[in-house]
């Protein structure tokens, strides 16, 4: 008892008392949203929990050509409750409200095998990681059919809500300092965002690839700050590792890891730089071994190891055009001047429609979406803070801030161009545009940081006050979030 | 930092969002009293001068008193919607148009069809021009599409709303929501889980409410002890 006691005290020093009552309320959201959307009304969860299932009930990866993507009793549970059906089309179609599909499911289910899935699928190119950490839920659900599975794993997500809300904490504590107010709104939006707790409580890599991000953007700002300490150094190598192995995504991660390595081995005196090799060499390794394992086995299975761009069947590839790019990337986020040829992805600016529309909150298969006019105001708040955060870094001075500017700012820019890269070359295989605003939540505690960065120089009389509004902004936000998808499925 | 009014500032936003929200989810009218659970993705069903389309037999899981379906014409255009209950009496209504009609369209029935029947839904195209009806891949318990009395399309419906005879407030259909999120979850799970998590949402401000203060006590401690003297 006495041993259970000094646990609890530990803990209680360790974990200030704001976070954890703000990790009670993100949970609490965050069951909510694992358990109100109906099954696979999230972005290719079909496809994941298909690799899930692959890698629980055949040990396997998926992707065999000659299987089917699904198994029987996915195929069964997805017809059951219309899922395939009413992927989009939430506003005129809705999922199965009958019990008496539900019982039949079920009485079906225990005869319905799970492991003749494993064939080629939308996700079926990612590396293993997320789904090893799903599989973990799946397998718990002993004697359960595929709804018991598919929730147990969304549920499991809440965890990974949490870890991002504790990682976005200790990102603003090494970054803004031991002020609480601006650290708790920091934690806050990372975990109270709505299209962030969709996403982390949904059956998807996305789920596991935020956490790591935003762990990896707060040990390579703890690198920068505390001269490349060796037990840092190498933390932050192996989160980029599990994040490549999550995503490949994450190989946009890789040029501000080392520029954080660098800058924090700057900071060191001379007599530590020469002990060099004996932290940057198993840093390194913590970083290239897992990715190169995973290549290895890759190529040996015959797989991609990152996401390739496929042309569209009948079509020829066209080759990548400089000018062109940069017209593309130009009318993704300005209106478009008369001399550049149309080449806009979305029916309005994308800008628009990706970042604000997608990123605050496009639920289901992201054709739910909140009252017009939030997003108006949700626009206004991302411009406002953009303007106020790089209003405030301009005026900073000091070498360790443009150090630390630096290092998120490359993490920045490095997986903005890799969407941009990709969506291009997507378009021009007449394969579409690719990128959705979810992809940008990766760089969601960024956010968080410049809200907490404004919040820390509030005056202290007000500073209060401020936050209070915008915590309970943010609780406003999710309630009308869950009642938007409340309402598209089941009214 | 005073604490009493990082208090009062987050109640009064809480409150005042929670409000709002409550006033918007009471004056928020629902029409839709079930759907035919099909996909709108191409046109499913092609009717000339005299023939009909049907879909049915439906269960009515709610009474509803108009239907909406996506039409598609070409020039003037006449239909009657026939809806005939296993038991009961026809529900008759009408659509006539004098220009291409395209989308979704809402037709009135001349009377409430009762929750629990099993319908069977027909357009009667009275001419002159044609009409295209659209939907998509429909569950079996839709039962089967036919044109002029002949199955067309296997596994596909028409997308049909069907509306009800009053509709209802989001807030006052809250019940109702709870039990529908509640299938093809967990299997112990049911609509008191939703009316548990409901009240655990709001505590969850309350908590959030003292998350906020306590920060703003940590930070006014520490500003007391940083002040030099």
């Amino acid at each position: 008892l006495s041993r259970a006691r000094l646990l609890w005290n530990r803990l209680r020093a360790a974990v200030p008392a704001s976070l954890a009552m703000l990790l009670v309320v993100v949970a609490v959201f965050g069951v909510a949203w694992a358990l109100i959307v109906p099954p696979w009304q999230a972005p290719d969860t079909p496809s994941h929990f298909a690799y899930v299932e692959s890698i629980a009930a055949r040990h396997a990866l998926p992707g065999v050509d000659g299987r089917p993507g699904f198994s029987r009793d996915q195929t069964a549970a997805d017809n059951a409750v219309g899922a395939g059906r009413i992927a989009f089309d939430a506003a005129e179609a809705r999922p199965s409200w009958d019990p008496a599909a539900d019982r039949a499911y079920r009485a079906a289910a225990g005869s319905l095998p799970r492991s003749d899935g494993g064939g080629p699928n939308a996700a079926a190119v990612n590396p293993p990681l997320y789904y090893l950490y799903a599989a973990i839920a799946y397998d718990a659900m002993i004697g359960g059919d595929e709804f018991d599975r598919l929730y147990a794993i969304q549920l499991w997500g809440v965890l990974l809500l949490l870890a991002a809300v504790i990682a976005a904490w200790l990102l603003a504590g090494e970054v803004l300092g031991p002020r609480q107010l601006p650290t708790l709104i920091t934690a806050a939006v990372v975990g109270l965002l709505p299209m962030q707790t969709f996403i982390c409580t949904s059956v998807t890599v996305d789920a596991l690839l935020i956490p790591l991000w935003t762990f990896a953007l707060w040990l390579g700002a703890r690198v920068i700050t505390r001269a490349a300490r060796r037990r840092d150094a190498i933390a932050l190598c192996a989160v980029t590792a599990a994040a490549i192995l999550t995503k490949a995504t994450s190989y946009a991660l890789v040029p501000a890891v080392l520029l954080a390595l660098v800058l924090g081995w700057r900071h060191r005196d001379a007599e530590e730089r020469r002990a060099l090799r004996a932290t940057v060499g198993p840093a390194l390794a913590a970083l290239v071994l897992p990715v190169l394992l995973w290549v290895g086995s890759a190529t040996a299975l015959g797989r991609s190891a990152i996401n390739t761009v496929e042309p569209a069947p009948g079509t020829h590839p066209k080759a990548f055009m400089p000018t062109q790019f940069l017209s593309y990337l130009w009318q993704f986020y300005f209106p478009r001047p008369p001399f550049l040829k149309p080449f806009r992805t979305t029916a309005d600016l994308p800008l628009w429609d990706v970042w604000i529309g997608e990123g605050w909150g496009a639920f289901g298969w992201l054709d739910v979406r909140m009252v017009g006019w939030i997003y108006t105001v949700l626009a206004t708040i991302t411009g406002a803070v953009a303007i106020l955060g790089a209003t405030i870094l301009v005026r900073m001075r000091t070498r360790l801030q443009a150090e630390l500017i630096a290092f998120f700012a490359l993490a920045l820019a490095a997986l903005l161009l890799g969407l941009h890269v990709t969506e291009y070359r997507s378009i021009i295989a007449d394969s579409g545009p690719v990128i959705q605003g979810r992809y940008a939540l990766p760089l969601v505690a960024l956010f968080g940081l410049a809200v907490g960065l404004i919040v820390s120089r509030v005056p202290l009389r007000a500073r209060g006050a401020v936050s209070a509004v915008i915590v309970a902004a943010l609780l406003v936000l999710q309630v009308l979030a869950l009642a938007t998808v409340a309402r598209a499925y089941y009214t | 930092v005073s604490r009493r009014t990082t208090l009062l500032a987050f109640i009064a936003a809480a409150v005042l969002g929670l409000v709002a929200l409550l006033l918007a989810a009471g004056s928020d009218r629902r029409h839709t009293a079930f759907s035919a659970d099909a996909r709108i993705s191409s046109q499913v069903a092609f009717a000339t001068t005299g023939t009909s389309i049907c879909q049915g037999e439906l269960h009515a899981e709610f009474a509803f008193s108009a239907i909406r379906a996506w039409i598609l014409t070409a020039g003037p255009t006449a239909m009657t919607l026939v809806v005939t209950p296993r038991n009961g009496a026809l529900a008759l209504g009408a659509l006539r148009s004098t220009r291409n009609l395209v989308g979704s369209h809402t037709i009135a029935l001349n009377r409430t069809v009762s929750a629990g029947s099993r319908v069977v839904v027909c357009v009667h195209n009275e001419g002159p021009g044609n009409i295209g009806m659209l939907g998509g891949l429909a569950p079996a318990s839709e039962g089967p599409l036919r044109v002029a009395g002949r199955v067309v399309a296997p596994g596909d419906g028409l997308a049909l709303m069907f509306l009800r005879p009053h509709p209802a407030s989001l807030l006052s259909m809250l019940p109702t929501v709870f039990s529908r999120a509640a299938l093809f979850k967990f299997s112990w799970l049911g609509a008191w889980t939703f009316w548990l998590l409901a009240v655990a949402v709001l505590a969850a401000f309350v908590v959030a409410g003292f998350a906020v203060t306590q920060a703003t006590r940590e930070d006014t401690d520490s500003a007391r002890t940083t002040t030099p003297q």
